[in-house]
């Protein structure tokens, strides 16, 4: 079984997060055009969004203004969700992941 | 003038407009340059930008309108061309003297995020704050004094759509192309922030935005929520589209109408008052061969040719302004990017954008402005399926055909299955285009469709203004580019009809020499209808002569085939002008025949019906007739469209590639459409 991609790191994907939620984006997973737009509108490590209406495309809010998404890009953001308990350490590990593209293994996954 | 324009605009500074998409750039630089702006392509690419002179105080400047953008991040090619300008480093063009930076009152913070970036290209900015008017009405407060401190340049809060602050902005340009204060200041240092470049920008953002502002982003307002909440629902948004669309298609379908006749009108009155005025100096003349000339083929030439062909040319201009007025409107209402975001999902399964329906739609009145609407798919990729599968949708051009061959030759007793076969028509027409994208996905242009990622803007009233400039900038670029093509194609196929030239024959001698005595006897009506005969079947007789004609032949074993005789072979050789004309060409060839002759018919149905094969046997039969109808439903008969086609990929390639690609498509179609109804015994 393939491990998702952020599920190391505790985050959701864009496309499984629920309506109304929000969250910190916490790791991109790809870093292909679409992505960089996503990330110059503020869809970017450390930033808050929120999910407006799922489906694809789906549609969430950054920055003040709302942004309809594919879901072939949505799969790539994964967010750490408003309630958890927000760490640093998990934007850190999410944002050199997104540097280096080697995803952090945790202790007790061994 | 224009030289001095030319070289007013080489003089002039240039100044470079930037903002985000949907901050209302266009609306500025139309309030800046009114109707002195002009849309190029950059050297070598597809992408176009506008340029416009402007006064700027007492002088003038040259303002190039960029790309809207996010970030100077270039993902795309539109945004690699802003960068490459911004940076002096676009092939053709200046380096901006300075910088026209438009911000969004209402969501300043998105603004700051491009201003972070702009602030350090080190040249004299001035920030044109918009949407003052939308921003009050949201209980926005922007201290102006603070926001200045913070960018390091001036600020001037306008509102674009109703021209207020303008004035002050022109001001604010003049101090700016003097090479006042350059800004340089680094934005994205910032040791908090996590993330990426683009977070410590928006950081940045998020605290100037803070600083400067009371309420600086308002969450998004109700009615917003509860529009989108129907127009962006996969059901409820697709009959919205559906409700929209058939707004839009019945107002270039029928609007245009009137104008039309009237273009059409004015030019058949201008042909009939030079072929009068023409013929009126040859008589003045002495007989020779300048009379001859003047009355033969300088008439023809000035009438059919040139006349013609203008009027050809112009006759598009009013769907083309009623579009691109319409699609602007609905596109400063914020609703065409909600149309292509539901859209987005149903386009993709055959390999084409959300964006591509407004096109394709606009199609079916007609593929010259539909392709040129095709602008809003940044894709390159995306863009070019489009454009290349848009001509298989049944445009208006294409009426005239299938109401003769269907309503008149095939069904013409039972209107409704009638209807139906025309209703399939532009099914199959649609289909084929869907089949044919999905085609070019598998062959020529592989890959998937690029995933949409597109800003929702704000609903807000559209700038009337802005419309009406944009609608008359397509048409001065589509008259510009494309009808100078379509003039030298019309020409062409003049010269083709035209020549060589047959002198009459006897059946035609001995008709004038009837109408002659007629005439004589004093009975002119039926003189006038004799002499009307032998015009027309002089006319098919130099038609067959013609090269057209010659074609005809030549190309007749390659259609017989489908069902073809050569003289639906020289249809189809002058409808290359535009589809209709296969009917004014059947008119010519098979016209009616002598009026005098007792129980004969003008109607050109009638003689259709009655026309036959070299065998004898009929021509227009129920083979014959579908075989024809699918070889207009499926090729490209629009010399028009070719020319739009090679202006808007900047080459000869893609028209090319299109016209081989629908014309082998129709003529596969008609082989066995006509084969397979002859094997099961239809003939």
């Amino acid at each position: 079984m393939s491990i998702e991609p952020g599920s190391e790191l505790g985050l959701t994907r864009l496309d499984h997060v629920p309506v109304r939620a929000c969250g910190m984006v916490g790791f991109l997973s790809a870093a292909d055009d679409e992505v960089v737009r996503l990330k110059a509108m503020g869809v970017c490590v450390g930033r808050r969004i929120e999910v407006i209406q799922q489906g694809d495309p789906l549609i969430i809010r950054a920055f003040g203004s709302r942004i309809g998404v594919s879901i072939r890009v949505a799969r790539h953001v994964f967010l750490d969700l408003c309630g958890h308990a927000y760490s640093h350490e998990t934007t850190v590990a999410g944002d050199t992941a997104a540097r280096t593209g080697v995803l952090p293994i945790r202790p007790d996954q061994d | 003038m224009t030289a001095t324009i030319n070289s007013t605009a080489l003089a002039a500074p240039l100044i470079a407009l930037v903002g985000n998409p949907n901050a209302g750039k266009t609306t500025l630089f139309n309030a800046l340059t009114g109707l002195r702006a002009k849309t190029a392509n950059h050297p070598g690419t597809t992408v176009e930008y506008r340029t416009g002179l402007a006064l700027a105080g007492t002088s003038p400047v040259e303002i190039v309108d960029l790309p809207g953008l996010y970030s100077l991040e270039a993902a795309s090619a539109e945004e690699r061309l802003a960068r490459d300008i911004l940076h002096g480093e676009a092939v053709g063009m200046r380096r901006p003297r300075a910088i026209i930076l438009l911000m969004d009152a209402t969501n300043l913070e998105r603004s700051l995020g491009l201003a972070s970036q702009v602030l350090e290209l080190d040249l004299p900015i001035v920030v044109a704050l918009n949407m003052m008017d939308a921003a009050a009405r949201d209980g926005i407060k922007i201290d102006m004094a603070q926001l200045e401190a913070e960018l390091g340049c001036h600020v001037v809060p306008i509102t674009a759509r109703t021209g207020e602050g303008v004035g002050d902005l022109r001001m604010a340009i003049a101090e700016a192309a003097r090479g006042a204060k350059r800004v340089s200041r680094p934005t994205a240092i910032c040791d908090s922030c996590m993330g990426c470049a683009f977070s410590a920008r928006y950081e940045w953002a998020e605290r100037v935005g803070a600083n400067v502002s009371v309420n600086p982003r308002p969450t998004t307002p109700e009615f917003t929520d509860h529009l989108d909440g129907v127009l962006t629902h996969p059901v409820a948004g697709l009959v919205a589209i559906v409700a929209v669309m058939f707004g839009l298609l019945a107002l270039i379908f029928w609007g245009a109408q009137f104008p039309m006749n009237m273009i059409d009108w004015l030019f058949g009155k201008l042909a009939v008052g030079a072929d009068a005025g023409l013929q009126a100096v040859a008589h003045g003349l002495p007989n020779g061969m300048l009379q001859r000339l003047l009355q033969d083929d300088v008439r023809s030439l000035v009438v059919r040719g040139l006349i013609g062909g203008v009027g050809g040319v112009l006759v598009f201009l009013p769907q083309i302004g009623l579009l691109f007025f319409a699609l602007a409107l609905l596109e400063d209402t914020g609703y065409l990017a909600r149309a292509s975001f539901v859209m987005d999902r149903l386009m993709s399964k055959a390999g084409l954008p959300g964006k591509a329906f407004v096109p394709l739609l606009s199609a079916h009145a007609c593929a010259i402005p539909a392709i040129m609407s095709t602008r809003v798919i940044e894709d390159w990729r995306d863009r070019l399926v489009t454009i290349l599968i848009a001509p298989f949708m049944s445009c208006s051009a294409r009426i005239p055909v299938y109401t003769l061959v269907v309503g008149g030759l095939l069904l013409p007793h039972n209107p409704m299955l009638a209807a139906l076969v025309m209703a399939s028509a532009y099914g199959v027409g649609a289909s084929a285009g869907l089949l044919g994208a999905v085609l070019l996905r598998r062959t020529i242009l592989p890959g998937a469709t690029q995933p949409l990622v597109m800003e929702l803007p704000r609903y807000r009233r559209p700038s009337l203004r802005t419309a009406l400039w944009t609608a008359l900038d397509r048409m001065r670029l589509f008259i510009r580019k494309a009808g100078t093509v379509i003039l030298v194609f019309s020409l062409a196929l003049w010269v083709l009809a035209e020549y060589p030239k047959t002198s009459a024959s006897p059946e035609v001698q001995s008709l004038q020499s009837r109408a002659a005595t007629l005439q004589t006897n004093g009975q002119s009506a039926p003189a006038d209808a004799l002499l009307t005969e032998a015009h027309r079947l002089h006319e098919r007789e130099a038609l067959a002569y013609s090269f057209a004609g010659r074609v005809g032949h030549f190309v007749e074993p390659v259609l017989a085939p489908l069902g073809f005789n050569w003289q639906i072979g020289l249809g189809i050789v002058t409808s290359l002008v535009a589809r209709e004309v296969i009917v004014s060409t059947l008119v010519v060839v098979y016209g009616a025949g002598d009026p005098s002759a007792p129980g004969a018919s003008t109607s050109l149905v009638d003689n259709l019906r009655r026309a036959t094969r070299a065998d004898g046997s009929p021509l227009f039969t129920v083979a014959t007739c579908l075989s024809l109808l699918i070889f207009y439903v499926l090729a490209l008969q629009c010399t028009s469209t070719i020319a739009v086609v090679r202006r808007e990929t900047g080459g000869w390639k893609w028209p090319i590639v299109q016209f081989v690609g629908m014309s082998a498509a129709a003529y596969l179609a008609s082989l066995v459409v006509f084969q397979t109804l002859r094997a099961f015994g239809v003939s």
